[in-house]
């Protein structure tokens, strides 16, 4: 892994190199501005020293790079015989600790076995002794229990005819009270309506009366204007001119014992 | 007729026949009106239609049972039946035979209904 780790850091190393060179590469052939003929000498002689510096720079990565390559697998393999060395130790002593540990825990297991086996034997002891008494305790209750369900349905059943006989007695007097009001209230519609039919026929009677006296003055007025027609009708016929003169100083005679004409 | 007239007219005598004389006689005549006109009247309706001698017995009856001072206004009512009615003073006052039949008209349905009785038995 480690051997991996360290190739792949080489290669990476080479690569930023190569990246670097060919940069300075690429920035030295740019295309310039039509150079004067001493600046293209010039540039062509920096060109050709940046050739040769390149090259020697790649030759020395390369030699470099191998040199990084063969380190990196020595100290791949001392690393691995160092880790393989140290690992096989570790197993060792965790064998035999693995088997200390196992002998004492057996030790412990084995103890605790024993108190708990003990703990157990006490627990049930205590729990034989509890559902005795838990027994006991219930049997007591449930004969409570019954002796108080017995007495509560004997009073219960008590209550029972003691509720029955009270609403009976509830119920007849609540009939006895509704004849009674019945009787009152049918003897007071009685008498109302009684009242009611004897104002009633009162007030008739009086109606017929008053009609009666109504029409009976008109048979009187009738019967008085046949008598006043039937009169003069025989009068005028039967007086002559004395009578009438009689009937004419009469009324004169009358007329002055009133002083009427003064 | 005439001679009745003159007999009614002599009747006042020559004093009051002087009063008429040729030069005094409207003068007379106005006088005469109006004196009619401040005597009182009595206005007296008869059941019968009166003959002049019926008027002239009333009207001797008022001058000499009242006053001389009156003028009687006669007036004919058969309703009356018999007996008179008169107006005094602009107040009228019934003594006819048939006031006197309202008045009693409740003891004449009495004797009227106990006859009717009388009769169905």
């Amino acid at each position: 892994m480690l051997t991996l780790a360290v190739a792949l850091l080489s290669i990476l190393v080479i690569a930023l190199l190569s990246f670097i060179i060919w940069e300075r590469y690429r920035d030295a052939h740019k295309p310039l501005p039509s150079p004067s003929p001493l600046t293209l000498e010039n540039a062509y002689k920096v060109l050709d020293d940046s050739i040769k510096k390149s090259r020697e720079i790649i030759s020395q990565a390369e030699v470099e790079g191998s040199k990084l390559v063969t380190d990196t697998k020595f100290y791949t393999q001392k690393a691995n015989q160092t880790y393989e060395s140290r690992l096989k130790q570790a197993i060792d002593s965790a064998q035999k600790s693995q088997l200390g540990v196992v002998s004492q825990s057996e030790q412990h297991f084995t103890k605790a076995e024993q108190v708990f086996e003990q703990y157990l034997q006490t627990v049930e002891q205590n729990t034989r002794q509890q559902l005795d008494g838990l027994y006991q305790k219930t049997a007591a209750a449930q004969a409570q229990y019954e002796d108080f369900i017995k007495k509560l349905s004997i009073a219960t059943q008590q209550a029972q005819l003691q509720s029955v006989e009270t609403a009976k007695q509830k119920v007849d007097k609540l009939f006895e009270d509704f004849e009674v009001k019945l009787a009152d209230f049918l003897l007071q519609s009685e008498q109302k309506m009684m009242l009611a039919v004897d104002l009633e026929l009162r007030s008739a009677r009086q109606l017929i009366d008053t009609y009666k006296v109504q029409q009976m003055n008109v048979i009187d007025e009738n019967i008085v204007a046949m008598l006043e027609k039937t009169l003069s009708l025989v009068l005028a016929k039967n007086l002559n001119l004395k009578d009438q003169m009689d009937f004419v100083y009469e009324s004169l005679e009358k007329a002055k014992a009133e002083k009427f004409i003064v | 007729m005439v001679s009745e007239e003159l007999e009614w007219l002599n009747s006042y005598g020559v004093q009051f026949l002087n009063l008429f004389q040729k030069e005094t006689f409207y003068q007379s005549f106005s006088q005469i009106d109006k004196m009619v006109s401040e005597l009182q009247t009595l206005t007296i309706y008869l059941a019968f239609s009166a003959n002049p001698e019926s008027e002239k017995q009333i009207g001797s009856w008022l001058r000499d049972n009242l006053s001389t001072e009156i003028v009687m206004d006669v007036k004919l009512d058969p309703s009356l039946i018999g007996g008179c009615a008169f107006i005094w003073k602009g107040v009228y006052r019934d003594y006819s035979l048939r006031s006197k039949i309202q008045t009693n008209r409740a003891q004449i349905l009495t004797s009227f209904k106990t006859f009717m009785a009388e009769k169905t038995k």
